[in-house]
């Protein structure tokens, strides 16, 4: 019996001396930025305005890449364009990011990984302003009417890009063209017309059969300048070109959702494909079964 | 012929054996009735055992003349032991008087006053749950064990898969375990950081007894016993070696395997070694916790399942009854899945691996009775969240909490009275970190609480002891500091934090005096009444005072300046027995709460990410006002078959509220408590037998508010939760050592939700084969 005790002792005083901390050995994932015509090259000159188009390459030496930062920075600040989490298992990281070249003389971009151990590298490039402006065209879709999740008469997806809205009958075969959703509800007790998108988690609780498409986009949207009103309805009305589009959005308050769309809110987005526009919001419900118009401009 | 001789050898040493073996003759008394007592466990030691017959006898042939422990096991009795020298071909006669053991006022209770005395002799209102009623309950968790005290609130959503549990009493808030103190062998559980309590690391056949002290104990306890306290008694080894296998098998494919063994070098004398080691493990596949709305949304929501281990050893020292040492330890892990896996292995989960080690000194000098505790609990807090909303998010939460400390208690018995006194020291930190992995934050938070209790107490008995009272007072003086919130290498998922960033957040120290003056006379040992008056106290959680970070309906900010909230208690109360079956007893509380601790707007708001939300701060802003009663009937229909019957209503109700800002709209003047149930009952009939034991308990869970605002949730779409009842069954056999028994909860499958629309188990059957020695 005097064994079975030192021997309940010993025991326990191991557990008590075990670490329970995961410990794993550093790692060195690694970033490279793909270069030749297609891209944009280190100190290119690029005017106003103009497309900047980045290819990434990453790997993360054993582990998961589990975050893309890009960050351009300029003698005004550093603004962070993109802080996306991710979890690439395998083959690591390989896409192309597109951007705009903004006012400043000098550009400094600097692409960082990191990966599941919490290690990290970075890449950076400079792009000069060049000369002009580059601002594009765009496509205005003056009145677009989307039913909230109870509306059983108006449509409920909308595709930006061409202005058309689909119901939930039209929109089989159309799932990839869907950038914007919307429904009614009460965030924290407050009234709340909402838009969102098909990647988003909560978008799907309204409207369940967006789980089951191949493709769900995701287009965020800058709910700081909308929450703010830093774009009048006359600023959007005024807009002939994308600088408004570009340089209204502020890529640091972006989400999924947008929430407390009122009428004459004016809303920057970014869609999954990297157009940048604006939805001014028309006329807005307030009950589920109620919709919301908005006018939409947005990059050709 | 030489066969012949090693048989007549071997007769004739098997017949002197026989010869030299003595017996042990009794028969068992109903003390109160003087009826025989039927179908009762009698043991020698571990291993020669019986059952009396219908007219209480009982015979045990054959044993060996030497030092034994007789011991006497039925239901609705208390367990009976005697030491016994039987000596060479003795046929020793007993006549046995068992105690009626449901009758809880015939029982002694050491919770109450940190002396020992019985139930009916302390001025407070005092509930045990018996090793009998341990036995017939069909309880997964110790926690569940309590669900048919009267009054106490049990908050424990998904069954054995909750990471978490709360039990309250007396109307205070459903969630929070800080308001209820709770105890194993007196040490609290109750972790600093949080106030919460583990109440899944302990196996059920450790424990002994369970004493639940209602209305503020903080006169004895300091903080914490605002409520009420919970002593966990565990066992004490009696024999030389004792002991439980089992396993189980049950719904969600639950699986557990548990043991438990215990022993004493001499059993036969109050002095020597003794030692117990226990262990479970459990596993199950769980089931889906969220409501289907939620599924169909969300592709990523996974059952919630679980694996958990324990494992326990004492080891003591008795010099002689009362002087004694010991030393226990604890260890516990477990993995709870909370139902949403994207890419981790285990999904979203939660871990707690908890050391504890405690030692205890107890002794007793002529009229001088000692006890000192030391102990050390240690909690690696572990939580991984992953979920995909805009991107993909993951990060794990790593808290280390640690609780040590000294408890000390001196008791002098004087003629008439005993004074108590002591000091207590405690130290809770906490050092946390939220790390994450898809982008670079990581967040910290530290600050630790020291904290001196002196307390002393009289316990005075007048008129031949008809009259007794109980004062008592305690003062605490707590210190916070060392306390820090710091966010390193902030993104959007941290940078709206950096305003609180501070590395040395300020210190702050408060005081608290807990009276209390409790009176009981005695009309006969049948009736009784008392009154009470006791004011008890919760200090603040760590978790806000040096935690920042979003919350439920906003962002929270730490407050390094948080004080107490107090609770002061008035009570009456009264005992009644009839026709020597039927015990009833009745209380009557009011409270008034001062400085309770609510959630409230600051006036600012935060981007949290998600557009502007309000910043919260814990703070002490409102009075609350609480009032209730209790009413309880045991009935012994036969001596087999005992009723329990139980009611109780509370009013919890803020009588005024202070918002930190003028212009804040939230005014909860007038609100009632969240998550308490006006109205609880419940019905329990425990009926023993030849065929199989059974044990039958029914409960009413009255209406809750499910917020502080009392209005419409998004998400239950009511402002109350809605009543609802269980009937939970145990049935149990023995075969001599082998034992079998079938539990089954919540039998009518009652769908009951939490705050976020996620559904309990359900009906919950198990199944558990074993054998006992």
């Amino acid at each position: 019996m005097k064994t079975s005790c030192i021997i309940a002792v010993t025991a326990l005083l191991f557990l008590f001396t075990q670490c329970t901390e995961d410990e794993n050995g550093s790692s060195t994932p690694f970033i490279l930025l793909k270069t030749g015509l297609s891209y944009t090259n280190n100190e290119a000159y690029v005017p106003v305005g103009g497309q900047l188009k980045f290819g990434i390459s990453a790997v993360g030496d054993g582990f998961e890449i589990t975050n893309l930062t890009v960050k351009r920075k300029t003698d005004a600040g550093s603004v962070t364009e993109l802080d996306k989490g991710m979890f690439i298992k395998k083959g690591g990281l390989d896409t192309i990011l597109t951007y705009y070249k903004g006012y400043a003389d000098q550009e400094t971009w600097v692409f960082s990984i990191m990966n599941s151990n919490r290690d990290t590298a970075s890449v950076s490039m400079i792009v000069f302003k060049g000369a002009g402006s580059a601002f594009g065209d765009i496509d205005f879709f003056p009145s677009i009417t989307i039913g909230y999740q109870n509306n059983l008469t108006l449509p409920n997806f909308v595709d930006v890009n061409s202005g058309l809205a689909y119901s939930g009958s039209t929109v089989i075969g159309n799932e990839s063209l869907i950038d914007l959703v919307s429904y009614y509800y009460l965030s924290s007790g407050s009234s709340s017309p909402t838009i969102s998108c098909p990647s988003y988690n909560t978008a799907k609780s309204y409207y369940p059969v967006m789980n089951e498409w191949a493709v769900q986009n995701s287009t965020v949207y800058d709910y700081y300048t909308t929450d703010n009103n830093l774009i009048s309805t006359n600023q959007f009305d005024a807009a002939q070109n994308d600088s408004l589009l570009i340089n209204g959005y502020q890529p640091e308050s972006v989400s999924g959702t947008c929430k407390f769309c009122f009428a004459d809110k004016v809303i920057p987005f970014k869609t999954g494909q990297g157009k940048y526009g604006l939805i001014k919001v028309i006329h807005a419900d307030e009950s589920d079964t109620g919709y919301i118009e908005i006018a939409v401009k947005i990059q050709k | 012929m030489k066969k012949q001789v090693i048989y007549v050898i071997l007769f004739s040493m098997f017949s002197a054996n026989i010869l030299a073996q003595s017996t042990i003759k009794g028969t068992l008394y109903d003390e109160e009735t003087l009826k025989p007592v039927s179908f009762a466990n009698i043991w020698i030691g571990n291993k020669k055992g019986t059952v009396s017959d219908e007219e209480g006898k009982f015979i045990l042939e054959n044993i060996n003349h030497g030092n034994y422990t007789i011991q006497i096991s039925y239901v609705g009795y208390e367990s009976f032991t005697q030491k016994i020298n039987l000596k060479e071909h003795e046929i020793l006669e007993l006549q046995i008087k068992l105690k009626p053991a449901n009758f809880t006022a015939e029982d002694v209770v050491i919770t109450a006053t940190k002396t020992e005395n019985y139930i009916k002799d302390i001025p407070t209102r005092i509930n045990l749950i018996s090793p009998r009623q341990i036995e017939a309950l069909p309880a997964q968790t110790t926690d569940e064990l309590l669900a048919f005290v009267p009054g106490v609130n049990i908050n424990r959503s998904f069954g054995i898969y909750s990471h978490s549990a709360a039990v309250t009493m007396r109307g205070l808030n459903g969630q929070e375990q800080g308001r209820v103190l709770v105890m194993i062998d007196g040490i609290s559980v109750n972790k600093s950081d949080g106030g919460s309590v583990n109440w899944n690391l302990l196996n059920n056949d450790q424990i002994d007894r369970i004493e639940v002290v209602k209305g503020p104990g903080s006169s004895l306890y300091g903080g914490n016993a605002m409520g009420g306290a919970i002593n966990i008694i565990t066992k004490k080894p009696t024999e030389s070696i004792q002991g439980k296998f089992s396993v189980d098998y049950g719904t969600y494919n639950t699986m557990r395997g548990q043991f438990y063994l215990s022993g004493r070098l001499n059993p036969t004398t109050d002095k020597g070694f003794y030692w117990n080691l226990g262990s479970f493990y459990r596993q199950s596949d769980g089931y889906m916790t969220a409501s289907e709305a939620d599924q169909l949304a969300n592709k990523y929501l996974v059952k919630s399942d679980l694996k958990e281990w324990a494992a326990t050893a004492k080891v003591g020292y008795d010099f002689n009854e009362n002087n004694g040492l010991e030393l226990d330890m604890l260890y516990y892990d477990d993995d709870r899945a909370t139902g949403e896996k994207v890419f981790q292995p285990e999904g979203n989960n939660r871990e707690h691996d908890t050391y504890q080690i405690r030692a205890k000194y107890y002794g007793q000098s002529n009229k001088l009775k000692w006890n000192i505790n030391l102990f050390y609990l240690n909690e690696d807090y572990k939580r991984i969240s992953e979920y995909f909303k805009d991107d993909y998010t993951f990060y794990k939460v790593l808290s280390e909490r640690v609780d040590l400390g000294a408890l000390s208690s001196v008791s002098y018995d004087l003629k008439n009275q005993i004074v108590t006194g002591g000091i207590d020291l405690k130290q809770g930190s906490v050092d946390a970190k939220d790390v994450y992995y898809t982008s670079t934050d990581i967040v910290y938070n530290r600050g630790t609480m020291n904290t001196l209790g002196l307390f002393v107490q009289d316990e005075i008995k007048l008129l031949n002891e008809k009259l007794k009272i109980i004062a008592g007072l305690r003062f605490d003086y707590a210190n916070f500091f060392d306390g820090g919130f710091e966010i390193e290498n902030p993104t959007a998922e941290t940078t709206f934090m950096l305003t609180y960033n501070d590395n040395n957040l300020k210190e702050d120290s408060w005081n608290a005096f807990s009276p209390k003056l409790s009176v009981q006379y005695e009309f006969s040992k049948d009736y009784r009444v008392y009154a009470s008056y006791a004011k008890g106290f919760r200090p603040a959680v760590l978790d806000d005072m040096c935690r920042s970070g979003r919350i439920k309906g906003g962002f929270k900010v730490a407050d390094p300046g948080l004080q107490p909230e107090y609770l002061n208690n008035f009570e009456i109360g009264a005992d009644a027995r009839f026709f020597q079956r039927l015990r009833t007893s009745i209380s009557a509380f009011y409270s008034m709460g001062d400085d309770f601790m609510y959630y409230v707007n600051t006036g600012d708001s935060i981007d949290l990410g998600f557009g502007l939300r309000p910043i919260i701060k814990a703070s002490n802003i409102s009075e609350v006002e609480i009032y209730g009663l209790e009413l309880e009937a045991n009935y012994l229909l036969t001596d087999y078959i005992i009723f329990n019957a139980n009611y109780a209503y509370s009013h919890s109700q803020i009588k005024e509220f202070t918002p930190l800002n003028v212009s804040d709209p939230v005014d909860l003047t007038g609100k009632y408590l969240s998550d308490v149930p006006s109205h609880l009952a419940s019905l329990s009939v425990n009926w023993r037998n030849k065929i199989v034991n059974a044990g039958i308990n029914a409960k009413y869970n009255g209406t809750r508010w499910v917020n502080d605002l009392n209005q419409v949730d998004e998400i239950i779409l009511d402002d109350k939760y809605p009543s609802f009842i269980t009937l939970d069954l145990k049935l149990s056999k023995s075969f001599k050592m082998i034992f079998t028994a079938l539990s089954i909860q919540n039998i009518l499958d009652t769908k009951f939700y939490d705050s976020k629309g996620a559904v309990c188990p359900g009906r919950f059957i198990t199944l558990e084969l074993g054998i006992k020695f």
